[in-house]
């Protein structure tokens, strides 16, 4: 039997090598829309071991550089991988939390070679493009996700921005916050606004500044690496996005109904 | 006070004329105004406390001893956060 599979987020696609039929059957059952066929190659090999190897297993997230391998630890999990990444020897706790969260990290610094990044945030596509709003805990992202309903939602909690031919485009993702059930179907496409989030007792998109858009993408992405030529990158990325993409401000009430929503969003004067 | 130098923890953007500086080891984002960015240009630029002060009286029309003051107390601030490495002056 063959025990490896091919997950796609985005662009990013990271292969594994299971250690049993039990693990594959794991990530076949949790990222199931995410798997990619068996054509083409994955930049990114992972191994997962069998059983927990716990050198330097600590409470703490770390993510750490020494010479050319990068380590993340965690008290259940603990990755070793080369320099840019491309093989990766994983030891793991066999749940969806554990798995989740390492995979999550792994995936921002795969993310800093392939021109992607994870934005705490929602997404919704609709004809026109896909709306990204990006946001911290409590901003109402996945408020916001159950007005627009979840068929054209990327997620509430995680979207994965990429570029591509000179656009940026926006992804879904596994990773899913309250609205727990996730995607169905994934898909991508361009970026049509990025709308900040903010309560209020109206509801209105008004323009964003260049700054305030690149304060709250960089406020927003998910990135664990200290490198210099990495947070280097994250700043080019963060103003490229900014320049790109019309920012907005969204404020909205919490009793907005979905079809005004949608009109407030795809006003082209806003 | 010496030539300000640059900590190897920060990474640093001029965005829309505003520099955009993070410190790698605490993952802080400074962001700095019209002012700071003009005596920040400088410091990447290798010139000392001086030699900005002078810069920074001409181009903000303020008196000399204005501009020393503003300029030392700006490196003070950015050694404090990190993002330059503490001077002599300091260290005393």
């Amino acid at each position: 039997m063959n025990l490896s599979l091919t997950v796609k987020i985005g662009q990013i696609k990271i292969s594994f090598l299971c250690p049993s039929k039990e693990w594959h059957s794991f990530i076949i059952r949790n990222y199931r829309p995410f798997l990619a066929g068996s054509g083409g190659s994955a930049a990114f090999r992972v191994v997962i071991e069998r059983g927990i190897r716990a050198p330097a297993l600590c409470g703490e997230l770390k993510v750490q550089r020494a010479a050319d391998v990068w380590q993340i630890s965690r008290y259940d999990f603990w990755s070793r991988s080369s320099f840019a990444f491309r093989d990766t020897s994983l030891s793991v706790e066999k749940n969806k939390y554990a798995f989740d969260s390492w995979l999550r990290v792994f995936f921002t610094l795969c993310g800093a070679s392939s021109q992607t990044l994870l934005l705490h945030g929602a997404g919704y596509g609709s004809k026109s493009g896909v709306f990204v709003f990006p946001g911290r805990s409590g901003k109402g992202k996945s408020t916001l996700i159950r007005m627009l309903g979840r068929t054209g939602a990327l997620s509430d909690e995680l979207v994965c921005v990429f570029k591509k031919g000179g656009g940026f485009f926006a992804a879904s993702t596994p990773f899913w916050g309250e609205l727990k059930k996730g995607t169905r179907r994934p898909f991508s496409g361009r970026i049509r606004k990025l709308v900040f989030l903010e309560h209020g007792t109206e509801n209105r998109l008004d323009k964003a500044t260049l700054r305030d858009s690149v304060i709250n993408v960089l406020k927003t992405a998910l990135f664990f690496s200290r490198e210099k030529r990495h947070v280097n990158y994250l700043l080019a990325y963060a103003q490229a996005l900014a320049n790109r993409v019309p920012p907005r401000v969204l404020t909205f009430r919490k009793d907005l109904k979905r079809n005004e929503l949608l009109k407030i969003l795809n006003r082209e004067d806003a | 006070m010496n030539r300000p130098v640059k900590t190897d923890n920060i990474a640093c953007r001029i965005i829309e004329g505003q520099a955009f500086i993070i410190n790698t080891k605490t993952s802080t984002l400074h962001e700095l105004d019209e002012t700071a960015t003009f005596i920040w240009r400088l410091v990447e630029k290798g010139r000392g406390h001086e030699d900005i002060a002078r810069s920074l009286s001409e181009e903000f029309d303020v008196s000399r001893e204005q501009a020393s003051k503003d300029t030392a107390d700006f490196l003070r601030e950015l050694e404090k956060k990190g993002i330059l490495a503490a001077s002599d002056e300091t260290l005393r």
